[in-house]
């Protein structure tokens, strides 16, 4: 509706700072502190830690790292599991950038698209159908890039904080993340998201229960699978010709 | 094991792990 909500990129850019300078960041940083202090309890140092943070910047793949490593893990288990915990990102890349306009999909989205996170990617799902394309990208970026940044401090703080606070509050930070992505994510319009999300809350034990290593795929394939099922039939209106 | 293997070991395990991850949002792009 808004067409021209920021006048040109740059303030596109700076918006998407003031955006992320709440609670995107305050998340991501949460979560971040939780790891470092999980990378101290595992023994890595300070630099280790907070490189994954800087080059990975995918917390489960960091966690997964980390575990595998300790546990004494071949190199290519570690970098075929850590692969496969970041595939979310290909449907999350496939979804949000083919929104922005032509002239930004270049080759320079290959340095942009390490920027792309949950956080980043659930805000600019929700903020994108009311901006301009072509002011789309900037906002991202100014989204992305203090989550980016701020992540390998909060690891290095959570390293050094480690001993001070209990376990159960660092680990528990972790868990901050996923939660912000499900508020945000449960504020997009379509009902399929919402109906995903609250299947997942019901298979999710229920598939615990039955096999605890394959739950957390099945509950995601099997929630996400019935919640397209289900607005697609029922719910979606009907198609209408979509405007380019 | 020793100090230095466990270390060189690391830095591989990490830029297995960055490679992966990488790889997984550049697919998307095009």
């Amino acid at each position: 509706v808004t067409q021209n909500r920021f006048a040109n990129r740059r303030e596109a850019f700076w918006h998407g700072i003031r955006d992320a300078m709440g609670a995107p960041v305050l998340v991501l940083f949460a979560g971040m502190v939780g790891f470092g202090a999980m990378g101290r309890s595992h023994g890595f140092d300070a630099w280790m830690t907070g490189l994954t943070s800087l080059l990975m910047f995918a917390l489960p793949g960091q966690v997964v790292m980390l575990e595998m490593f300790i546990s004494g893990s071949s190199l290519l288990a570690i970098g075929f599991a850590v692969t496969l915990t970041s595939t979310r990102f290909v449907t999350m890349v496939v979804t949000l950038f083919p929104q922005l306009h032509r002239r930004d999909r270049n080759p320079l989205l290959y340095l942009w698209v390490h920027m792309l996170a949950m956080t980043a990617w659930a805000v600019s799902m929700r903020e994108f159908p009311s901006i301009s394309p072509k002011h789309r990208l900037n906002y991202f970026i100014g989204l992305a890039l203090p989550c980016w940044l701020i992540s390998p401090l909060g690891t290095v703080l959570g390293y050094y904080v480690a001993g001070w606070v209990p376990a159960a509050v660092t680990l528990g930070l972790v868990f901050i993340n996923p939660l912000f992505f499900l508020l945000t994510f449960t504020d997009v319009k379509p009902w399929a998201n919402r109906i995903a999300i609250g299947l997942g809350c019901i298979l999710g034990p229920a598939f615990f229960m039955v096999d605890a290593d394959s739950s957390l795929l099945l509950t995601g394939l099997v929630g996400g699978t019935l919640a397209y099922l289900i607005d697609r039939r029922w719910l979606r209106p009907r198609p209408l010709e979509v405007s380019a | 094991m020793n100090l230095e293997v466990q270390g060189w070991g690391v830095w591989l395990a990490l830029s297995a792990a960055c490679v992966g991850t990488y790889i997984c949002r550049a697919a998307g792009v095009k």
